[in-house]
């Protein structure tokens, strides 16, 4: 018997596949990957990235003018789809604004206004200019602060930055505020976006593929960047029809910065309390979506983890290749991704894996399967060995 | 929330190389504002991560470890919760900076570093610490955003917390742009059950900022509202006070919001 730790009462989500949930499950199924050749400016590198449409475009509320930044605009772009903002509202009239939560994860938040500012500026230069705003851009807590400004939320709000991992563990986060007592309702989130910080970073690190990502492919060259942003809204309502969190694993590697544990101990930690705190054995599992960045050590770090605990039967992929990966945001877009297989009953093939990696025993779904699923789990892990597995299910 | 116990302490700040210094500081209010934050002590980490950690990773991982050092809880035991306004801003720095040179040569190191994890992975590492940890930033309320998340886990997940906080001031440009003027970090080890080690109990509550009771909000000793009003984690000092003087009772920190956290604090004396 499932049991619930919270219902998702609403959600929406944008990157590369478009706007909207719709957006997503189009692509998804029909198997079109969100993927382009960078063209960014201050780009000069050869690579793929998932890039949202239309971001130069979008202009905030005049009174939150100065947390004007790519990160914030597409946070706003991705609020004002799927009715999100109507689902907070009556959350707010029914509980009251105090009684919300806002936690969000990102990785870079508005950095690339400092970048900006520092290309613009001489080098001994001793202020910022006039127009920079760190605390509303740069700042990680900027994020959550707009968030619940933008939603007139007067709850606790904070944003949890732990890489890549950042917006699963918001999922855990607002499960336990809600169990305190702390607040009745949650809005949680991820927002991450293209920015020379990353793709520079990631390139210094040589982890850039210079073709489309293509997870554990034997010949997988290393992640694509994607900007992204969820959002959801959770509460405890265990008799509400519906997708509802079951379960949440994080655990740390402690094992080094920017490599996985390679018999991903980490990981199977975190799937494993994922699994007990949801009273679900492995094999109640239907499918699981992967991190799954398409770098070597990653695919093979979470393959064994897998495989140690699933065996090589439960259906498994990884849905960087839509997207790329969209870093702090990656967390809560495929949450919400396993949502939608949940809802709709499919499981996606591991796009653009053309030969399947011999080194690895995983169950890659090469082709989309179309059924009823009861369960789905998402797997996010971060540099610093920070490791999130989420449990879904449907309830009815 | 639940009652639970603080089993450790640590401090770091201008002139302030330990708990013991701390401690009578806070007490005498005697502070040496002008001095630097002077790490003299034993440092958690290895020799290796040690030449490659920033300064902020290793006064936040000397000030962690502070509190674990009279301890009985294996670091192993315990969850830890990183809380930082700001994060690395010397890395941030660095990275713009190496963007705007020819070829952008963005360092792998710095890079990895640039996370705001960053310290809670090296904990990670120099302790072989696996339990769950999280990094947040709630900007100038880091320290009670940071505290609201470790009092859930100890309730929720009953388990020791490990809460650490710290922010120091970045370089020039960023400087008079970022939050913080100072450098401090503090560490409080929380545990759901009282012990031997336990110093102090603290009971929580989340009110309206305009329904505050009895908790007060700035320091008692005025000579330490200086360093309250210059780095997001020395908003912990009220708190700290209380710790160390039976005679304070309550403290209100503010969050974002309508709301603050009330903080009842009783000796375990």
């Amino acid at each position: 018997m499932k049991s619930s730790l919270l219902s998702i009462r609403a959600y929406t989500l944008s990157n590369a596949l478009g706007l909207g949930v719709q957006a997503s499950l189009d692509g998804l199924r029909a198997e079109r990957s969100g993927l382009r050749e960078c063209r960014l400016p201050n780009i000069d590198l050869n690579t793929w990235v998932g890039q949202v449409d239309g971001l130069e475009n979008v202009v905030l509320d005049q009174n939150l003018a100065e947390y004007n930044c790519r990160n914030n605009r597409l946070a706003e772009l991705a609020l004002q789809q799927d009715g999100f903002i109507d689902h907070v509202q009556q959350s707010i009239d029914t509980y009251g604004a105090n009684r919300l939560g806002v936690f969000m994860g990102t990785s870079t938040s508005g950095i690339e206004e400092t970048e900006n500012a520092y290309q613009h500026m001489p080098a001994d230069a001793e202020n910022m200019p006039d127009w920079y705003h760190y605390r509303y851009t740069q700042n990680i807590f900027s994020i959550a602060d707009f968030v619940r400004l933008r939603l007139g939320i007067e709850g606790p709000a904070l944003s949890i930055s732990t890489a890549c991992s950042s917006s699963a563990k918001v999922f855990a986060t607002a499960y336990r505020y809600i169990l305190c007592g702390l607040i009745d309702v949650a809005v949680i989130g991820g927002v991450d976006s293209l920015c020379q910080t990353t793709l520079y970073g990631f390139n210094s690190l040589e982890l850039v593929s210079d073709k489309p990502c293509s997870p554990w492919d034997a010949d997988r060259k290393g992640i694509n960047i994607g900007e992204g942003a969820g959002f959801a809204l959770l509460e405890r309502d265990s008799n509400r029809d519906g997708i509802h969190l079951l379960g949440y694993g994080e655990s740390s590697d402690a094992y080094h910065m920017s490599t996985p544990h390679p018999e991903g101990d980490g990981a199977m930690l975190a799937m494993q309390q994922a699994l007990s705190r949801a009273g679900l054995k492995p094999e109640d599992i239907d499918y699981i979506n992967l991190h799954g960045t398409g770098t070597k050590s990653n695919d093979a770090s979470e393959d064994r983890a897998v495989s140690r605990l699933f065996g090589d039967t439960v259906a498994c992929s990884s849905t960087k290749a839509w997207t790329g990966h969209t870093l702090g945001a990656a967390g809560i877009t495929e949450a919400l991704f396993s949502c939608l297989f949940l809802e709709h009953g499919f499981m996606p093939k591991s796009l653009n894996t053309k030969i399947l990696d011999p080194e690895c025993r995983a169950n890659i779904l090469r082709e989309q399967i179309v059924k009823p699923l009861q369960a789905t789990m998402t797997n996010s892990f971060g540099f610093g060995g920070s490791n999130c597995s989420l449990i879904f299910g449907a309830l009815n | 929330m639940k009652t639970v116990f603080i089993d450790g302490l640590g401090m770091l700040g201008p002139g302030i190389e330990n708990w013991q210094q701390a401690r009578s500081a806070l007490l005498s209010g005697a502070l040496k504002l002008d001095e630097p934050l002077t790490l003299s002590g034993q440092s958690p980490l290895p020799a290796n991560e040690r030449r490659r950690a920033s300064r902020l990773s290793k006064i936040a991982l000397q000030v962690a470890g502070e509190a674990m050092a009279d301890a009985a809880l294996e670091a192993d035991e315990v969850a830890t919760v990183f809380a930082s306004s700001c994060g690395d801003l010397d890395i941030v720095h660095k990275i713009c900076t190496a963007l705007t040179m020819e070829g952008k040569p963005v360092s792998p190191t710095q890079f990895h570093n640039s996370v705001h994890n960053a310290q809670a992975g090296y904990w990670a590492i120099s302790q072989h610490a696996k339990k769950a940890s999280n990094s947040i930033s709630a900007c100038a309320d880091s320290f009670a955003m940071g505290l609201l998340e470790a009092l859930t886990l100890v309730e929720v997940e009953q388990t020791p917390v490990l809460l650490v906080a710290y922010d120091r001031p970045a370089p020039v440009p960023l400087f008079g742009a970022a939050m913080s003027q100072a450098e401090f970090a503090t560490a409080l080890l929380i545990s759901p059950n009282r012990s031997t080690d336990s110093l102090a109990m603290i009971e929580t509550n989340m009110v309206t900022k305009c329904s505050v009771v009895s908790g007060i909000s700035e320091c008692v000793n005025k000579a330490l509202e200086p360093l309250r009003n210059s780095c997001p984690a020395a908003m912990a000092l009220p708190l700290l006070e209380a710790l160390v003087n039976p005679a304070q009772q309550s403290v209100a920190l503010d969050c974002p919001g309508a709301n603050c956290i009330e903080v009842k604090v009783n000796s375990c004396a």
